[in-house]
């Protein structure tokens, strides 16, 4: 797995622009199935935007594949630290377990 | 012991008395500003569209309205003469701009500061790169109002790509999603820049024509003062109005014609066709105005047609 960049480090948009789609059922038709399915739904995307900046590299970086913390560090780029601290608080939200 | 109740007294009026300030977000992780350009003749000639795509990234978005903690503002050229601010509608990677009406309108191709920045009364101080971020612009920053489109649509393309939202149709035109925040950050974008909408709602143009009524009000004048009078007291009598009267009254003519008519002739057909006739007579005398005429000769066409013309042929 190849380091991609700044890997979910920062959210591109607004969340107050998901929430005003999420309420607009034309808006909505409009994205199809998949909106926001790189964060895993629009639901996770506003909860991954108020998530300190490891938790959510980590996270995204899982969403990418990544299924070991070696790889989370690699993709990433953040320290073992930094992983171990990401991993603890998607731990404790049940979005990432098991690793 | 009045000093006590001094001291007292103060300490009670900071607690009690509320003081008002914005909170502040703190300073974004970096501030950028994507692109700035300049389009004239948008809406009317001389006017000017200032837009902006800038990006106050933020790890974790604040929960202050962003409309009260950042802006999008215009330098003069000595990037200090602050000219003209809009707040801007959200964080992160965006859009804003700021339209100037012809008389508002900036020296074309001026080397202006444009700035998206953290609002003064809750950013201090503002420094760049921290909290603020200029862009000076030159000659290439500004466009005719007949690229405006075409660079709207290259904009959303960019937002499509980063954001992972779908804001373009197949056919590169602004979706519901698109036109919702292009909208929003160019006010009034649908009517510059029609073509790049999937949906627009456009008003058609309706050229009024200015009526001549010299022939109406002569043939008016023929009533005379004295029947205008009767007409008048008559419909201050039975609570209408002169010409409601007026009318009335030629209506009732009409009537008397007809049933004269046919009392004589025993025939509808003739009936109708007197009673018909009255009815120029009475406009001729300035009875009814010329334009109820044109409604009423309508309708006795309408009716004449259906009972006399209809009639013969079944």
């Amino acid at each position: 797995m190849m380091p991609r960049g700044n890997v979910g480090e920062r959210i591109p948009v607004d969340p107050r622009v998901v929430q005003e789609i999420q309420r607009n059922a034309t808006m909505m038709q409009e994205q199809g199935g998949n909106f926001m399915s790189d964060w895993g739904g629009a639901q996770r995307y506003e909860q991954m935007a108020e998530a300190p900046r490891e938790a959510r590299m980590v996270y995204y970086s899982v969403i990418d594949g990544a299924n070991t913390s070696e790889e989370i560090e690699v993709v990433t780029g953040l320290s073992s630290k930094e992983v171990t601290s990401g991993l603890g608080w998607l731990g404790k939200k049940g979005l990432v377990t098991g690793m | 012991m009045g000093r006590i109740k001094g001291f007292l007294l103060g300490i009670l009026y900071f607690i009690l008395v509320p003081v008002v300030v914005l909170a502040a977000p703190g300073n974004p992780a970096s501030i950028t500003i994507g692109d700035v350009a300049v389009f004239r003749n948008v809406l009317s000639t001389g006017d000017q569209l200032w837009f902006m795509r800038y990006d106050a990234n933020y790890a974790s978005v604040p929960s202050e309205d962003p409309e009260d903690t950042y802006l999008m503002a215009i330098y003069g050229t000595d990037g200090t003469t602050l000219l003209f601010t809009q707040p801007v509608h959200y964080y992160q990677h965006n859009i804003i701009s700021i339209y100037l009406s012809p008389t508002q309108a900036l020296t074309w191709e001026g080397a202006y500061v444009v700035r998206i920045m953290g609002n003064p009364a809750v950013f201090d101080p503002l420094v760049e790169g921290l909290n603020m971020r200029s862009r000076t612009l030159g000659a290439g920053d500004y466009y005719e109002q007949t690229v405006l489109g075409g660079y709207m649509i290259t904009q959303a393309g960019i937002l499509e790509d980063d954001w992972s939202i779908t804001l373009l149709t197949s056919g590169d035109l602004l979706n519901t999603t698109g036109a919702t925040y292009f909208n929003k950050a160019v006010p009034g974008l649908s009517s510059m820049a029609p073509d790049i909408y999937q949906v627009t709602t456009e008003y058609p143009t309706v050229t009024k024509y200015d009526w001549n009524h010299t022939y109406e009000e002569e043939l008016l004048a023929r009533r005379g003062e004295s029947l205008n009078e009767t007409f008048s007291g008559l419909g201050d009598f039975l609570g209408t109005s002169n010409q409601w009267m007026a009318t009335g009254s030629a209506g009732f003519l009409c009537i008397l014609v007809g049933g004269g008519v046919f009392a004589a002739t025993k025939k509808p057909d003739w009936a109708m066709i007197f009673a018909a006739i009255t009815t120029p007579f009475c406009v001729w005398i300035g009875v009814v105005t010329l334009n109820v005429w044109w409604i009423i000769g309508f309708i006795i066409l309408l009716v004449f047609g259906i009972a006399f013309l209809m009639g013969k042929l079944t």
